[in-house]
């Protein structure tokens, strides 16, 4: 009799957890819509600059001059420039690279994150991989995200990825370092209000607009290297960019921000 | 006879004071370094979890560099510092591994 029911007992429960993934999505919504009702929620596309007038006019001004053109430039060169086999980039990824949007993907058990799939794809071609911090990946993945440029993000969570996705999910939430926060501690509880000279913007839109040139690093960076310095913040230490953690957070951010507007690279302060 | 039965007892027992007397000195040396070595694996171990805090290996380096410079009472705290703070990172990644749920988002 029960075992009659397995099977459906079965669909129940992973119907269930596929419909988590756009549970957490509604629910980051509703948050910060509720939290920041004055304003539309897409707009945390633009971080602390959709809560803040006065910060949002300098950065506006910044943005005249974008501090990222020149990587963005150097990297479209960097695109076209064959690989030594005479493949390149275009065999790899469809529309001249405007394929941020389908990223960070989950592919052979793995999360596979822009840089990552710039790596694969030299490599499949005979090519060194790059360092993930090199300036030629932050180039490349600077022209990508141009080309990207208003395209919706897609991305799916299929069965198998789960897992990774909860894993993520996880980080974003458990306390780190000696200070004992939590990424939802300062981007969700406290978010909106100010931290020394800084006010604390929202996790939904956090990772649209990357890689992003920063006045404090004065040179353009990426997502991972802004989670470093977050973990840094609160005493933990850091760990490697696009090591398995790192990416499987990026999964989690990406996929509950489904359906908002690529706008990179940007600036930020 | 006597005399020589209170030779070999003085020297035997001055061979014991003395043994002991160096084993309490290379305690203490034992001591320091097996306390940085016990931080160095915690820290690791918290590390392998991915919730390894700053200090920890700043106190560490520190007690390995007073430890060097013959400074062993000044190891010994630093090392114990760096204990404390590796343990406590453990016990943050334990707590962690059920609390965190409590903080989701639920609609
Ligand atoms: C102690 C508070 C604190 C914690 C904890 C923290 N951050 Fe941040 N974060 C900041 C501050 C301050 C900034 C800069 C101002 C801003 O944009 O919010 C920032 C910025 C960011 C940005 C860049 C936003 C943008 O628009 O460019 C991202 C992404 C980010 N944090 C992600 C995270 C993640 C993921 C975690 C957890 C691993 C985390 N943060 C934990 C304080 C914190």
């Amino acid at each position: 009799m029960f075992v009659r029911f397995l099977p459906v007992l079965f669909m129940i429960l992973s119907s269930a957890s596929m419909a988590d993934v756009e549970a957490d999505r509604e629910a980051f919504r509703a948050f910060y819509a509720k939290r920041f009702s004055s304003i539309p929620v897409e707009a945390h596309v633009d971080g602390v600059y959709a809560l803040d007038e006065a910060k949002r006019a300098q950065w506006l001004e910044m943005e005249e001059f974008p501090p990222y053109e020149f990587s963005v430039d150097d990297g479209e060169a960097l695109y076209d420039e064959p690989f030594t086999d005479g493949s390149g980039y275009g065999d790899c990824f469809a529309d001249g690279g405007a394929v941020k949007h389908l990223y960070p993907r989950f592919e052979g058990g793995e999360v596979v994150t822009m840089e990552v799939a710039v790596n694969q794809c030299r490599v499949q071609h005979g090519m060194e991989s790059l360092a993930y911090d090199s300036e030629e990946m932050m180039q490349l993945t600077s022209y990508i995200a141009y080309a990207s440029r208003d395209q919706l993000i897609d991305i799916k969570v299929p069965e198998d990825a789960l897992p990774a996705y909860e894993r993520g999910k996880q980080f974003y939430y458990s306390r780190r370092g000696q200070l004992n926060f939590s990424c939802s501690h300062c981007h969700m509880q406290i978010v909106g209000s100010q931290l020394r000279a800084e006010v604390l913007s929202a996790s939904y839109g956090h990772v649209t607009h990357w890689p992003t040139y920063r006045l404090k690093w004065q040179e353009v960076g990426s997502l991972h290297r802004r989670f470093a310095e977050c973990n840094g913040q609160v005493g933990a230490e850091a760990l490697p960019l696009q090591s398995q953690p790192y990416r499987e957070l990026e999964y989690f951010l990406t996929a509950i921000a489904r359906g908002l507007l690529l706008n990179g690279p940007a600036s930020r302060k | 006879m006597k005399k020589v039965m209170l030779t070999i007892l003085l020297g035997l027992s001055y061979t014991v004071l003395a043994d002991s007397a160096s084993k309490i000195d290379s305690a203490s040396k034992i001591d320091s370094a097996s306390i940085i070595d016990r931080a160095e694996k915690l820290n690791a171990e918290a590390r392998a979890r991915h919730n390894a805090w700053v200090p920890t290996q700043r106190f560490i380096d520190q007690a390995n560099s007073a430890l060097s410079s013959g400074d062993e009472e000044g190891a010994k705290a630093a090392a114990d510092k760096a204990v404390f703070l590796a343990e406590a990172s453990l016990k943050q990644a334990d707590v962690e591994q059920k609390t965190w749920k409590q903080r989701q988002l639920v609609k």
